[in-house]
C-alpha cells in the first residue's frame, strides 16, 4: 500500500501508536516509545520514497529488543545494571532494518538479560500476553511477541538463547524464526550466552518473517562468526504451492504423556493439515533430547558469567560507589542484577571452577556434540523435523516465578535447535480450550532458511491460524 | 547432589557478587536442586566424544591488522558513571 502510494508512513504510525495508547497500559510491551523520534523518522522516509528509492522495508514500524543496541536510545536489557545505559553505535540488525526504510518505534521489554521463560524476570515490571492478561507472553522476548500480536508494532526483533524468540510466539499466536547460528550478525546483540545467542524475527505472518530475515541476514565484519553464504531470495519461498515430496519427521521424544493434551492436540492436527499438503510424515528419534536441558543449563551460565563480568560499574551503567575497588564492584554487581541473574551467574562460576570443570562443563560440551549428532543424523532421513514449540500454552503470571527448575522445562523442546545452531521456526498451530495460542516448531538442517519459510507458509495458508489476533483484530 | 554453605560463599566471591541472609538461603536451595538435575548427564558415557563448544568450528578468521577509527573519546567517557580531566574515574587501588 504503501509502494502505491495510498497511504504514508505517518498514517501507519498513526494507527499504531494509538493502538499502543489503547493497549500498552495493560500489557507493558515496551520500556522505551521513541513516538517523538519515529514520527521524524517517517517524514525522511516519507521524502526517500517519494524519491523513488527502493526500500524494503520503507515505512514498516519496528520494535526492537532491548537487549540489541541502538544509538544514542536508552539500551536497558531489562536491568537496573544498565539503566542510563545510551550506546554510541547501532547493532548491525538496527543499522540494516533502518537502511531499508524501517522505522524503530520503540524497545520492548524482555526478561533481564534474556534470562527467563516468561519477561516476569524484568527490572521494570512484567509484560502480560494479550491473549488474556492474567498470563506472561512467554520469554524472554515476550514484549515484542506481545507487541507483535496486540498490533503495537507490525514487525520486532528478538534474541534467542534457548528459545526466546519461538517459545513467546508460540505463547502470543505469532511467528518466531530462530535462523542458522552466524546467518544473522550478533554485532550490538549484548551477549548472554554467544555460542548459542542468534537474532531472530517475530511477526505476525510468515511472509513478514521472509521480508524481515531478507534485510538482516547476511555478513557482516564486525561479527567474525557471522556466515559468509550467498542468499536466496526468502520472499520466494512463501509462493510455494504445495508441499509434495517432502519428509516431515516427529520425534518420538517430544511427544510423551507428560505433553498437555492440548499441544497434543494442535500437533496432531498439524501433522494432518501437512498430510493434506502432501508432506510425508514419519516417526524418527532423537535420542539425546532428554540431556539436552540440562547441558543448555550448564553451557549457557557459564558462558553468562563470563558475559556478565564487564558489569563491574568502571566504565558504564550502574555504580554503586565503595570505599574499594573491589567494594564497589560487589555492591554494583550485588544491587544491579535481579535474582534470575544472580543465580545464572552463580551456576555458571560454579560448573567452570575448579574441581566441577570436568564433571559439568565438559561432559556438558560432550553431550552438547550428542544432541547435533541427532539432527545429522536424523537430516539424514527427513527434511524437517515437526515438534511442539513449548508443552504448555501459556502459564499464569506467578505460577512458576519460585521454581527455577520448573521454568526451565518451558524450554525443553527449543533448546537442542539452541545447541545444535540449526534453524527452527514457531508457527500458530491452533488455539487451547480456552482460546489460547498454542505454537509448533519446524526445524530444518543449517542454512536451510528458505525451507522453513515454504513449509511454514504452506501451513498457513492452509490452515489461515495466523489470522486470528487477540482483542478481535 | 550436597552444596554447602561454604560452597555458596565461596562462589559469590568468585563472581564478585555479596549475597545475605534469606537471599544466601534461597540460593543454596535452588543451587542444590539445579546442580542435582545436572548430575543426570553422568548417565552418558561420553569417553569417546570431543567436545563441541562452538557449532562453527572452523578456527577463527582474522581480519587485517590495519588502523581503524576507534569509538570518541568523548562519547565514551559520556557513558561512564564518574570521569575526571578525561579519564574514568574508580576508587583507589594501590594504596
Amino acid at each position: 500500500m504503501i509502494d502505491k502510494k495510498e497511504i504514508i508512513p505517518e498514517d501507519i504510525l498513526d494507527s499504531i501508536f494509538r493502538r499502543i495508547d489503547e493497549v500498552e497500559r495493560d500489557l507493558h510491551s515496551y520500556i522505551t516509545i521513541l513516538k517523538e523520534e519515529a514520527y521524524d523518522q517517517a517524514k525522511i522516509i516519507r521524502g526517500r520514497l517519494e524519491k523513488g528509492e527502493d526500500l524494503p522495508l520503507g515505512g514498516i514500524p519496528i520494535a526492537i529488543k532491548d537487549i540489541i543496541c541502538t544509538k544514542g536510545v536508552e539500551t536497558t536489557c531489562a536491568s537496573k545494571i544498565l539503566k542510563g545505559f545510551y550506546p554510541p553505535y547501532d547493532a548491525t540488525v538496527v543499522n540494516r532494518v533502518k537502511k531499508a526504510g524501517a522505522i524503530i518505534i520503540g524497545k520492548t521489554n524482555l526478561d533481564e538479560f534474556a534470562m527467563g521463560s516468561s519477561t516476569e524476570n524484568s527490572a521494570f515490571g512484567p509484560t502480560r500476553n494479550p491473549w488474556c492478561l492474567e498470563r506472561v507472553p512467554g520469554g524472554s522476548s515476550g514484549g515484542s511477541a506481545a507487541a507483535v500480536a496486540a498490533g503495537e508494532t507490525i514487525l520486532s526483533l528478538g534474541s534467542d538463547t534457548g528459545g526466546s524468540v519461538r517459545q513467546p510466539a508460540s505463547f502470543c499466536g505469532i511467528v518466531g524464526l530462530k535462523p542458522t547460528y552466524g546467518l544473522v550478525s550478533r554485532y550490538g546483540l549484548i551477549a548472554y550466552a554467544s555460542s548459542l545467542d542468534q537474532i531472530g524475527p517475530m511477526t505476525k505472518d510468515v511472509k513478514d518473517c521472509a521480508l524481515l530475515l531478507q534485510v538482516i541476514a547476511g555478513k557482516d565484519d564486525m561479527d567474525s562468526t557471522s556466515l559468509n553464504v550467498s542468499l536466496p531470495n526468502y520472499l520466494d519461498a512463501c509462493e510455494a504451492g504445495d508441499l509434495r515430496g517432502i519428509k516431515l519427521g516427529i520425534p518420538k521424544e517430544y511427544i510423551s504423556e507428560a505433553l498437555d493434551p492440548s499441544v497434543a492436540k494442535v500437533v496432531e492436527e498439524a501433522k494432518r493439515a501437512f498430510e493434506r499438503l502432501g508432506a510425508k510424515i514419519c516417526e524418527i528419534s532423537l535420542p539425546h533430547t532428554e540431556y539436552a536441558l540440562p547441558t543448555y543449563y550448564i553451557i549457557a551460565p557459564a558462558e553468562a558469567s563470563s558475559n556478565l563480568a564487564r558489569y563491574d560499574g568502571v566504565q558504564y551503567g550502574l555504580r554503586i560507589k565503595g570505599e574499594s575497588l573491589r567494594e564497589m564492584y560487589l555492591e554494583t554487581r550485588t544491587n544491579g542484577f535481579g535474582d534470575e541473574v544472580k543465580r545464572r551467574i552463580m551456576i555458571g562460576t560454579y560448573v567452570l571452577s575448579a574441581g566441577y570443570y570436568d564433571a559439568f562443563y565438559l561432559k556438558a560440551l560432550k553431550v552438547r556434540r550428542l544432541v547435533k549428532m541427532d539432527f545429522d543424523e536424523a537430516f539424514k532421513v527427513v527434511d524437517y523435523i515437526l515438534t511442539p514449540t513449548s508443552p504448555t500454552p501459556a502459564f499464569r503470571i506467578g505460577e512458576k516465578v519460585e521454581d527455577p527448575l520448573l521454568m526451565y522445562l518451558s524450554d525443553i523442546f527449543t533448546v537442542p535447535v539452541n545447541l545444535a545452531g540449526i534453524p527452527a521456526i514457531s508457527i500458530n498451530g491452533g488455539f487451547s480450550q480456552e482460546g489460547l495460542p498454542i505454537g509448533i516448531q519446524i526445524m530444518g538442517r543449517a542454512l536451510d532458511e528458505f525451507g522453513l519459510l515454504k513449509v511454514a507458509s504452506a501451513f498457513e495458508r492452509e490452515t489461515e491460524l495466523h489470522a486470528y489476533r487477540p482483542y478481535g483484530r | 547432589m550436597r552444596v554447602t554453605m561454604e560452597d555458596v560463599e565461596h562462589v559469590m566471591k568468585l563472581a564478585n557478587l555479596d549475597l545475605k541472609g534469606e537471599e544466601k538461603e534461597k540460593m543454596l536451595k535452588h543451587f542444590s536442586r539445579i546442580l542435582d538435575y545436572f548430575t543426570k548427564l553422568q548417565e552418558l558415557d561420553t569417553t569417546q566424544i570431543e567436545p563441541l563448544s562452538h557449532v562453527i568450528e572452523e578456527s577463527t578468521p582474522l581480519r587485517e591488522d590495519e588502523v581503524r577509527e576507534g569509538l570518541d573519546q568523548e562519547d565514551v567517557l559520556k557513558m561512564a558513571p564518574e570521569r575526571e580531566f578525561g579519564y574514568i574515574k574508580v576508587p583507589r587501588i594501590v594504596e
